[in-house]
């Protein structure tokens, strides 16, 4: 069995099954102490009715859109015909969308930004 | 206060094991903060560029618009995830400030349909694409002369390998 978890004193590595936590490359760890974690800031969801829309104030600051992932209750993906959103920066709104022709809770998830 | 982290075994699996405040990690009751047996979203770059324009008049008069990043080379293919902002008042008919999730889309979406439901009924392209493991491209069209607007691309560059 490979190491899985390496502690050092300026390390701290975890891999994926197969892979040495201490040597392996990183494409194949889960978690290592330099990495940029794509962490969720602020998440909820509505009910948004078929062909309408619900407007959302997001709590926190972003200079620009975030990352934003949108999930449906439907289990459609999101797009043209079947749901999406608009988010605009200023009043951080984000404004889901109904497309489709039946009602479906609406997941949204949004990212922490991070300058790199 | 319960017991949040775990390095070694939790229920035959080794690795590494955060549970959430309040929540024990022991615990099959809630997802975990981390979780060493599935893989993580890792960022390798991200940023905003103004992506530069000029009118093509042929055929037919559009805007072309386009953005080239180069990244650090990690040895392979990452996952990228792009998309725009549009900065104009009036970019056509592009809403200010705002960006499209899972990302802006127009008329070549589905056999040439013109899709109404999208305010930007103008544009009728964008795309981004990896031309090679350090460099990432982005293009934008727009029907009508349109080389003098705002138009941002934002991306983020994943560590991890497609």
């Amino acid at each position: 069995m490979s190491r899985r978890v390496f502690l050092s004193v300026d390390k701290l590595r975890v891999s994926k099954p197969g892979f040495d936590a201490a040597t392996t490359a990183v494409e194949n760890l889960i978690f290592h102490e330099g990495m940029l974690p794509v962490a969720p800031f602020e998440s909820g969801s509505a009910t948004v009715a078929a062909g309408g829309s619900v407007s959302i104030s997001l709590t926190r600051g972003y200079v620009d859109p975030p990352f934003i992932v949108l999930k449906s209750s439907l289990n459609l993906t999101p797009g043209p015909g079947h749901y999406y959103a608009r988010f605009t920066t200023g009043g951080a709104t984000l404004v889901l969308l109904n497309k489709w022709t039946a009602s479906m809770v609406i997941s949204y998830f949004v990212f922490r930004q991070f300058a790199v | 206060m319960p017991k949040r982290l775990i390095i070694g075994d939790r229920q035959g699996q080794s690795g590494i094991y955060i549970s959430h405040p309040g929540s024990d990690v022991d615990s099959n009751d809630q997802s975990l903060l981390l979780d060493s047996r599935y893989d993580m979203l890792r960022i390798h770059a991200t940023g905003t560029v103004r992506m530069s324009g000029y009118t093509y008049s042929g055929t037919k008069t559009v805007g072309i618009y386009w953005a080239t990043i180069t990244f650090p080379n990690l040895g392979y293919t990452p996952w990228v995830w792009g998309s725009c902002v549009f900065r104009n008042a009036e970019a056509h008919d592009l809403p200010q400030n705002s960006a499209y999730y899972p990302q802006p889309w127009g008329i070549s979406t589905r056999s040439g349909t013109r899709w109404t439901d999208f305010p930007a009924s103008k544009l009728t392209y964008f795309g981004y694409w990896l031309e090679n493991n350090t460099t990432l491209r982005a293009k934008l069209s727009l029907d009508g002369a349109g080389g003098g607007f705002y138009i941002d691309f934002q991306y983020i560059i994943f560590e991890n390998k497609r």
